[in-house]
């Protein structure tokens, strides 16, 4: 079972480091909701 | 395993009685009459007679032989007790192997003990809490009671009779239990280990109905208590390289603006198109990062607004977008000032691709008293700890579902005893 915990926690601090990284949230942007639409902003047309 | 057995004739009723430990045994029942007989008398004498005793059903039939903790052991005698104080009632099956002699294995709310007479005479410390001491480990007082035999079946090392009362003390350190019997002539200390419902039937046969485990035994051992040490060596280590590599990885972030401006909200106007303000296009380079919005209205007092912030690659159409709102009010009140609110705010959006972006701002609230003025600026790759903190908490989820069921497993666990721990006094 310790064993299978440290390769979990190894994950999630890969994927932490590599979230840092990247600038990205993917917790918030998981809970909040606020992430890129590819559609662009509703309504509204910028090009 | 030699087989020795040897029969002889119940002199009660005259059936075939099965002596498996020849010259050890002293007393058998009949299993026909339920007479208990004298197997030191070479007449057999009738120690009782308990014909119309009720029958019971026990899950390891006498005879079985099985190999148990690396020896073979055959089930030779059968006891059923109860507590005094109680109707609680528990089986013991009396195991021998001719060259180790006698075990017991208990069988209490579908839990099995494998329990062995000591060779030293424990320790029982009075002061305080009452414990035993034995071999160097303390044990912890569990149970005190008077156990009564209510039912025998088989062959037994001593003269076996139903209504036999002892004084019972047990004490636990599990997978260990450590119990005195006493008795009007002696004090009898056996020590038991626990067995898992597995190994009884990888010994005793696979097609073995066995009785269904209910709660936790007194020295059942909690599943990750030998995990519990190295589970949080690693947790504490996996969240320093956490905290180490997110610390460095956020010292490096330069927080640098791409985007500043100052705007001005309030100029009345009855078209609507005029509060939407859609900036020029400006670079956000330097690779895929967080962008922080920072909004600011130094002027803003005893009012609010909102804003509706959208970021748009003008290459892509892609875009993302926000709202936040500033409230700021202040007073006087019994010679005391006070304030609540912000005239600042932040909002961050994560992996901003490189590209030219446009903002778009929509600004709303009620018409302030003269224009307000206020501030939005963008700063891409600004420090942020949200994830870390994520991650902390995803790396000690696990470790305290462990130590709660742990917890509930020690709670449970006490729960039948006079001496728990986590009973309030």
């Amino acid at each position: 079972m310790a064993l299978k915990y440290l390769v979990y926690g190894i994950v999630v601090c890969s994927f932490v480091s590599c979230a840092n990284h990247r600038g990205w949230r993917p917790f918030n942007d998981l809970f909040f909701a606020r992430t890129w639409d590819p559609k662009g902003p509703s309504g509204m047309s910028h090009k | 395993m030699a087989g020795s057995a040897q029969a002889i004739r119940c002199s009660n009723c005259g059936a075939g009685v099965t002596i498996r430990a020849v010259g050890r045994s002293v007393a058998a029942t009949c299993t026909h009459c339920k007479s208990i007989l004298d197997l030191a008398d070479p007449n057999l004498a009738i120690l009782s007679f308990y014909k119309n005793a009720k029958n019971y059903d026990f899950a390891l039939p006498l005879g079985k032989r099985g190999k148990l903790r690396g020896d073979t052991w055959e089930l030779i005698g059968y006891v059923r007790r109860a507590d005094t104080a109680s109707i609680f009632e528990w089986d013991e099956y009396l195991l021998f192997n001719p060259l180790k002699g006698f075990k017991w294995l208990m069988c209490s709310n579908g839990h099995w003990t494998l329990i062995v007479v000591t060779k030293q005479k424990p320790v029982v410390v009075r002061a305080g809490k009452p414990h035993a001491s034995y071999l160097g480990h303390a044990y912890d007082i569990f149970f005190e009671g008077k156990a009564k035999v209510v039912y025998v079946e088989g062959e037994f090392y001593w003269r076996v009779a139903v209504g036999e009362t002892v004084k019972v003390q047990d004490f636990v350190r599990p997978p260990e239990v450590l119990s005195s019997e006493e008795s009007d002539d002696e004090i009898v200390w056996s020590i038991g280990d626990y067995v898992r419902k597995d190994e009884i039937m990888a010994a005793f046969g696979p097609k073995l109905e066995l009785p269904a485990t209910s709660g936790v035994a007194p020295n059942q051992p909690s599943a990750v208590k030998n995990e519990w040490a190295k589970l949080l060596l690693y947790a504490v280590g996996l969240s320093m390289f956490l905290v180490i590599a997110s610390t460095l990885q956020q010292g490096m972030a330069k927080g640098e603006e791409v985007f500043a401006q100052e705007f001005v909200y309030g100029v009345r106007s009855t078209d609507p198109s005029d509060k939407t303000i859609v900036t020029p296009p400006f670079d956000i380079k330097g690779g895929t990062s967080n962008v922080e919005f920072d909004l600011a209205a130094a002027e803003l007092s005893n009012s609010w607004m909102e804003m509706e912030l959208t970021l748009t690659n003008v290459e892509t159409g892609e875009g993302v977008g926000l709202q936040h709102g500033l409230e700021y009010y202040s007073g006087v009140e019994g010679g005391y000032s006070w304030s609540e609110g912000s005239k600042t705010a932040e909002e961050l959006v994560s992996a901003v691709p490189d590209g030219k972006y446009t903002l778009t701002i929509e600004p709303s609230g009620p018409t302030p008293p003269r224009p307000l003025r206020y501030l939005v600026r963008l700063r891409r790759n600004v420090a942020d700890f949200s994830n870390l903190a994520w991650g902390a908490l995803l790396l000690w989820l696990f470790p305290c579902f462990i130590a709660v069921r742990h917890w509930l497993h020690e709670v449970n666990r006490w729960s039948e005893s006079d001496y728990s721990p986590y009973k309030e006094s």
